[in-house]
């Protein structure tokens, strides 16, 4: 005789039973009304739960995932200055002209919701400690050149490393930056990572960057406030080394960072 | 080759989210997940065999992703409160919720609070509609695996979401 446990019960509920078993289980639930309750919330619930998470399968899915996977992202941000030494921050304090000029815009047409000195408000991409295993961050940090902007699917925000070196103890680090798209391109948090011997990544610091808005004449020109200098601290705390040439980064990417 | 497998990639997108999306109950994470898995997927191309499923191993990624995220990141992660659900549902009063709409949010959150085998079971099996054996072959489990795996899982739900009519003792129905 058949033995009418909860898998017979479940694979019956979801009809992929043969006959010959299907038969003794319908004896079985003919003469018990809890089983046969059973089944029919299994049934039930089943259905909800289909229907729960159904919504991906009834709209487009987003550009930024199909770019990630055909590769026809043209999301190359120009790393410029930022690359040739460690002497990066400060330079990048100043930003780059067209970034000035796009936020001079911005704050003309009234776009520019935050006030002179505010930062950069939105999701905390970097955090320090851990980079969890699995996450995008973990991914980008791990496998993306310098300059290969990925644009998130979640959130339309760009994640870009900008350069790699070595730090003190020969670590290989990389500098990150979070960019928010709807604000000129503005790096809005920016991060420094290293690896460990065991492939783990750890966030050595990050800056949640404020721009402060100076005016000049008709518009403003932003400048770094001085999250930037937190990061810069952090790059000496660790003893960084100059930039890897985009040849020696390739070469570690390609080798798994051996 | 490798264009036409990152077109079928692409196709498999809606499902990848779907997925993605009954284990994390979040659709923002979802999506980082699956871009997370398409990234990995893409680096490794070299060790999908062709004339395989893509699905399947699209899937496996997915969820190794899931999983090496939710151990190592344990702190982010937050159980929905019932209570808190059924406050918001209360302080609503434009948007109508009927019967059915609170039954979908019941079932996410009962999702939501069952240990990750098992929801990773419901994913293949009760949302994307793989056969059992297909399951057990995407995770590279036994089949035995599962079926006790999985009836656990039917069982929790269908007593989360509706409270049996009379008590049926769990296991042994024989």
């Amino acid at each position: 005789m058949t033995e009418i446990n909860d898998e017979v019960l479940m694979a019956y509920a979801d009809g992929t039973l043969d006959a010959e078993v299907r038969d003794a289980v319908e004896a079985r639930l003919a003469e018990s009304p809890e089983l046969r309750d059973l089944v029919e919330r299994m049934q039930r619930s089943a259905k909800l739960l289909a229907e729960a998470f159904d919504a991906p399968m009834r709209e487009a899915p987003p550009q930024a995932l199909i770019d990630t996977i055909l590769g026809e992202e043209s999301n190359v941000v120009s790393l410029g200055q930022r690359r040739q030494s460690r002497g990066a921050w400060r330079q990048w304090g100043g930003l780059s002209i067209a970034a000035s000029i796009a936020l001079a815009v911005g704050i003309g047409i009234g776009s520019w919701v935050l006030g002179p000195g505010a930062g950069l408000r939105g999701n905390t991409y970097l955090a320090v400690g851990p980079v969890p295993q699995g996450s995008v961050l973990h991914q980008v940090l791990e496998t993306r050149a310098s300059g290969d902007a990925l644009t998130l699917a979640s959130g339309g925000q760009k994640m870009v490393t900008v350069l790699t070196f070595r730090d003190g103890i020969g670590r290989p680090c990389r500098e990150v930056e979070m960019v928010h798209a709807d604000l000129s391109d503005l790096p809005a948090e920016v991060g420094v990572a290293c690896r460990g011997g065991d492939g783990t990544w750890t966030m050595e610091g990050t800056a949640e960057v404020a721009v402060d808005l100076v005016r000049e004449g008709q518009t403003f020109r932003p400048v770094a406030g001085p999250e930037a200098e937190t990061v810069e601290a952090v790059l000496e705390a660790i003893g960084a080394g100059p930039a890897l040439s985009p040849d020696e980064e390739a070469r570690l990417l390609e080798n798994g960072w051996r | 080759m490798s264009d036409d497998v990152k077109r079928e990639m692409v196709e498999l997108l809606p499902r990848l989210r779907r997925f993605a999306y009954s284990l994390t109950g979040s659709m923002e994470e979802a999506d980082d997940m699956v871009q997370t898995a398409c990234m990995k997927a893409l680096s490794r191309l070299d060790q999908f065999q062709p004339g395989t499923r893509l699905d399947s191993w699209m899937f496996r990624i997915v969820q190794t992703t899931w999983l090496d995220h939710v151990r190592s990141a344990p702190v982010q992660r937050t159980v929905a409160d019932p209570d808190a659900l059924d406050q918001a549902v209360a302080k609503d009063p434009i948007e109508e919720r009927t019967t059915a709409r609170l039954a979908l949010d019941k079932v996410r959150q009962a999702m939501g609070g069952l240990p990750e085998d098992q929801r990773v079971l419901l994913g293949l099996v009760v949302v994307d509609g793989l056969s059992y054996r297909e399951a057990a072959e995407s995770l590279g489990i036994p089949m035995g695996t599962v079926m006790s795996r999985l009836s656990r899982a039917r069982r929790r739900l269908a007593d989360a979401i509706e409270t049996p009519r009379a008590a049926t003792p769990e296991g042994s129905l024989s």
